[in-house]
């Protein structure tokens, strides 16, 4: 058996409406209810569940982002989790590599494995010269890619990944989603949530379905 | 390319997890500033443009028009001016600086301290440029600098830790009262007219200037001027205090957003 590298116990994670002089009731909604998860290293695991249900906030507990208001988080010493985010955190005003090297650093690497990578990340993308012109005049696609090459450098131990299997153009689409497969089943821990019953069954080993908070195994 | 060869290249991670947001600390403050002198066409000029308006306003108001009996009163008011141009820009726009990283937020874990700290380190940068212009200024025509000048570093690392430690609290309030900035720029304004950034709180009777004495920022502006424009040593007592109460903000500061860390993704939704 592979050690665990994070556990969830009991966990219990609300969210609480604005204040309001009005409302009587309980301003706290349930996102999670009670879960309890054991991810192991190299396992792949997949969370189906409907809009709502609680699946973004599964995976910021499991990235460390929120806390939990009830129950025990835990994430292994020195594993570094992370969800794969593509679209997001350019600044227009600012090139390519200084982009980069912003998101790895907010990625939790250091700047000279960026910096070190920067071939490596131009040849990904496919930016070329555009690499270090202004990210505001890329297109939605360019910004796409130089996202998916940072983020495929920068990889976390814990890969926690939401819906989105590719992105860019339909060339650049085909490229990630393969990628973004060949990550899943080499021995990457991988937490994926989707809606494509078709791409869960496939690429993981163990699927739950989370329901208003609640967390089965199938 | 495939992932045997990233794990090739075993990613090199932070030995430190302070190393690396000391890291990330710099190199935002490095594209922020680097972000501002692109998005404005007057960009960089801007710095000193809008301190010497500031001064020749102050400057008609209260020289010509009041007609103050500070002495020096240009080299006073240029201290002044520029030594608040630190406070006000930084204390408005970190109060603002966790709550307007919320999308970054919900997305990677980093320690929140980074974004005001970030947001005063850039105000500190112009604030040192733009300082030395003011001391050579004064050494051209007002008075030779003396060593006296040098009690301005101790009053600026007391400047420097009240400023963060300021910026931290207003930080960790906004992303759970949303009106906080509002608030904060009425007190900011008040703070100004009682700092005594345009006249001289030594002058006002002794009961009421000895008042005006605890707040921190006049302590600090009269411990700038004392050295710089009257050859006076500063008052050693008043920058301990502001010294130590800016070591009392850090630790309230510092501790609330550290203790929310986890706290402000979901509530800056």
């Amino acid at each position: 058996m592979h050690e665990i590298i994070a556990s969830l116990q009991n966990v219990g994670v609300y969210y609480k409406q604005r204040f309001s002089l009005k409302r009587r009731k309980s301003n706290a909604y349930w996102a999670l209810q009670d879960v309890n998860l054991e991810i192991r290293h190299g396992e792949a695991i997949g969370i189906r569940g409907h809009n709502g249900a609680g699946k973004s906030t599964l995976l910021r507990v499991l990235a460390g982002i929120v806390s939990p208001n009830k129950g025990v988080a835990k994430i292994a010493e020195g594993c570094r989790s992370g969800l794969l985010t593509l679209q997001s955190g350019f600044n227009p005003y600012l090139n390519g590599a200084d982009n980069a090297i912003l998101k790895g650093l907010y990625m939790g690497v250091t700047k000279e494995y960026i910096q070190s990578k920067m071939t490596d990340i131009i040849e990904l993308s496919g930016l070329g010269q555009k690499f270090y012109e202004h990210t505001g005049t890329y297109s939605s696609g360019m910004a796409a890619r130089l996202g998916f090459a940072v983020n495929y450098f920068c990889m976390p131990d814990l890969l926690l990944i939401d819906e989105t299997l590719g992105v860019g153009d339909r060339e650049f689409k085909q490229k990630s989603k393969l990628l973004i497969r060949e990550l899943i089943r080499s021995d990457k821990t991988v937490v994926i949530v989707s809606h494509e019953e078709d791409a869960l069954v496939s690429l993981t080993n163990k699927i739950y379905t989370l329901d208003k908070g609640v967390l089965v195994a199938d | 390319m495939s992932t045997s060869e990233i794990d090739e290249h075993i990613i090199q991670r932070h030995q430190s997890r302070w190393r690396h947001y000391w890291q990330l600390l710099w190199f935002k403050v490095y594209t922020d500033l680097k972000i501002e002198t692109q998005i404005t066409y007057l960009g960089f000029l801007w710095w000193f443009l809008e301190p010497i308006f500031f001064l020749a306003i102050y400057y008609l108001v209260f020289a010509v028009v009041l007609k103050t009996r500070t002495p020096h009163f240009v080299e006073f008011l240029f201290v002044g001016v520029v030594a608040w141009r630190w406070f006000g820009p930084a204390m408005n726009r970190s109060c603002r600086s966790i709550k307007a990283q919320a999308k970054l937020m919900r997305e990677v874990h980093v320690s929140k301290l980074i974004f005001p700290a970030a947001i005063v380190l850039n105000d500190a940068f112009k604030f040192i440029i733009i300082f030395s212009f003011v001391l050579v200024f004064l050494a051209i025509f007002h008075d030779k600098p003396t060593f006296l000048w040098l009690t301005i570093i101790p009053n600026l690392l007391c400047q420097m830790l009240f400023i963060f430690g300021l910026s931290f609290c207003f930080a960790a309030i906004t992303p759970f009262l949303p009106d906080f900035p509002l608030i904060v720029q009425t007190v900011m304004f008040s703070l100004m007219i009682i700092s005594g950034v345009f006249y001289n709180v030594l002058e006002a009777p002794p009961h009421l200037a000895h008042l005006l004495q605890f707040n921190p920022i006049a302590d600090i502006l009269i411990n700038y001027r004392l050295p710089l424009i009257y050859q006076q040593a500063p008052q050693w007592g008043y920058m301990l205090y502001s010294g130590l109460f800016g070591v009392l903000l850090n630790i309230v500061g510092i501790y609330s957003i550290q203790k929310n860390d986890r706290v402000f993704p979901k509530v800056c939704g």
